[in-house]
Formats: structure tokens, sequence, C-alpha cells
């Protein structure tokens, strides 16, 4: 096996949901290759789920470096954590570009605002304007 | 105990809120409508956004306004005007919120991802195929987005509107809002997970 192979199956190897004969064979290619062991301590160190709590500070660049560095390690492994991140990020970037343009306002709610504004400064001269309803 | 967000901006004020600020103190009828018209609409969006719902953003736009009309003697220009009326649509509509009271929320827990014993991810998330780009382009596909955040619970729906779309600091609004800094950032964190597991059924999808 080579690191290539290893880092595709590295996610269900984490799991134990390789077959057998697979799982010893990623086991000895931990065992054997030091960067692929290490990057298999920090994914033990930081599963999915600690990810998941960290994603708020790694996508507003405010974790400190060491953590920083554990959780790309583990986006290293795990093209599954790459996507969610992805679509974190996207999620608030649409968010914010969807809800930017606005429709303009209805004259009638302009009329009432303006209606509203007289009453107030005068209100013996108009009644009570500030009924949106009407 | 919550405030409110202090009425002041970053930026300068322009040359066209200056000449505009001019006319509304001096009562152009004609001025209030112009500024109405500029910024109502956006204003409306956000109240609504807040309030979840028309009639209440209609008169939290209009106490706004009025407040904004009494106020006017006072504005000196070190805020830009759009800022400065942002600011008291959000005051307004919050202080609707509370007045109303809370309302019984959906948990978000269905929302949130949900994880195994060894803390892996139940549902192995999908990439998403849809193209922001594309989704901006008509109003049907913004829809679905603005929709999905309306569906968000007010709580969260709040804190998403007020530091993702509203880009106010924390700081602030976690004293708009009566509460400390860490518990909006968790809340934020929360809103956008869920606002995520929404939207994710559309953009699996490729916008054809």
């Amino acid at each position: 096996m080579n690191c290539t192979d290893f880092r595709r199956v590295a996610r269900e190897y984490l799991e134990g949901q390789l077959p057998h004969t697979q799982q010893r064979v990623c086991e000895a290619h931990e065992r054997d290759c030091a960067a692929c062991g290490a990057l298999m301590a920090t994914a033990r160190e930081l599963p999915c789920r600690a990810l998941c709590e960290f994603l708020c500070d790694y996508v507003e660049d405010s974790l400190p470096a060491r953590q920083r560095e554990v959780f790309e390690r583990h986006l290293g492994i795990c093209g599954e954590c790459v996507d969610y991140v992805d679509s974190y990020r996207t999620t608030v970037d649409l968010a914010k570009r969807c809800c930017e343009p606005s429709e303009p306002l209805p004259q009638a709610l302009i009329d009432a605002i303006l209606a509203a504004k007289r009453s107030e400064d005068d209100p013996a001269a108009n009644g009570d304007a500030r009924n949106l309803d009407n | 105990m919550s405030g409110n967000l202090p009425e002041r901006a970053a930026a300068p004020t322009s040359a066209d809120d200056d000449q505009l600020v001019k006319r509304l103190q001096s009562g152009d009828e004609a001025a209030f409508a112009e500024l109405i018209e500029a910024h109502g609409g956006r204003m409306l969006a956000t109240a609504k956004r807040l309030l979840g719902n028309d009639a209440d953003a209609q008169d939290a736009l209009q106490e706004a306004f009025l407040s904004a009309f009494r106020s006017l003697d006072g504005f000196r220009g070190g805020a830009r005007l759009g800022t400065w009326l942002h600011r008291i649509v959000i005051n307004s509509a919050l202080m609707r919120q509370r007045a109303r009271g809370r309302l019984a929320e959906q948990p978000i827990d269905p929302l949130l991802p949900k994880y195994r014993a060894g803390g892996h991810m139940e549902r192995v998330p999908e990439r998403w195929t849809a193209v922001v780009d594309d989704i901006l382009e008509t109003r049907e596909r913004r829809d679905v987005v603005r929709a999905a955040i309306d569906r968000l619970p007010e709580s969260y729906r709040t804190v998403l509107t007020l530091r993702d779309l509203e880009e106010l600091p924390a700081k602030e609004v976690a004293q708009a809002l009566g509460d400390t800094e860490g518990a909006v950032k968790v809340r934020l964190h929360r809103a956008r997970l869920a606002l995520r597991t929404l939207l994710d059924p559309y953009m699996r999808e490729a916008v054809a």
C-alpha cells in the first residue's frame, strides 16, 4: 500500500469500517510510514465532531496556530470534512449575498410613514395616521 | 440586561448625505420622501428578518423613521445616514421582539450535524454542486436561501442577521441582546450549521 491509497481509505480505516485484511494492511502502513502515522495521530486527536466545534474560529481565521495546524492535518485525511468546511463557508457567503438586494418600499407604505410624520408634527390637523393597515 | 445598539457608524458622511441632511433639517417635505425611498426597502427587509412577519416589520420601520426624524437635529454627520438609520430600525425591531416576549421556538438540535460514538459524522456530507453566482442570478433562487433563513428559530435568526448579514461586531450584538460574546458566538455557529442543513438538499443539486 502506498500513501495515496492509504489516504483514500484513511477515514474508513479510522472508523474500523474496512474489511479485516485491508484494516491490517493499513495498520502496517501507519506503523511503517512516519508521515501517515503522524496524520493518523492527528486525526485521533481531533475527530470530526471536535473539528466542527472549531469550525467557526477556523473560517474566521481566529484559531491559534497550533490548533489550526491540527485542524488542517485533519482536513488532509478527511475529504468529507473538507466538503463540510467548504459548504459552511458557502452558507455564510450565500446568506449575506442573497439578502443584499431588497425590494423598493411600496408607495402606500411611504405615504403612511409620511402621514404619521405629519400627524406627529401636527396631531390636531391630521388625526392619527399611524395605523399602517389603513 | 439588553440594551440598544449605539447609533453611530464607521464610515464618514458622504457629500450626498450632507446635502440631504441639510434639507431634512430645514423641514423640506420632499427630502423626507427621498430618505424613505432610498433606505426604507433595506430597512424593512432587516426588520422582517428580525420579526418574522410583515405587519410587525412595517410597524418597526415606521417607528424607526419617526424616531430618526425626531433625532435629525442631533445628527452631526459622524455617521453615514444609511448606517445610522439601519441601527435605529434594528433597535426598533429588537424592542418589539422583547415587548412581545420570547416565542416558543422549535429546537435547533434536529438541524445540527449528528455524530457516531467515535466522533465521526453519522451522515457523510456530500459535496455541494450548486454555484453561488448562479444562485444569485435569479430572484427565485435567492428566495430559496432567504426562506431557509426565515425557517431558523428566532433567537438564532436574530444573531445570524446581526452578525453575518448586518456585519455588526460581536460585542455590540452581545450588548444589544443582553448576552455574553461567547453565547453570541455559539448561537451564531449553530445558526450557520442549521442553515447549512436547510440548504443542503438544494445545494447538492447543480442549478441548471
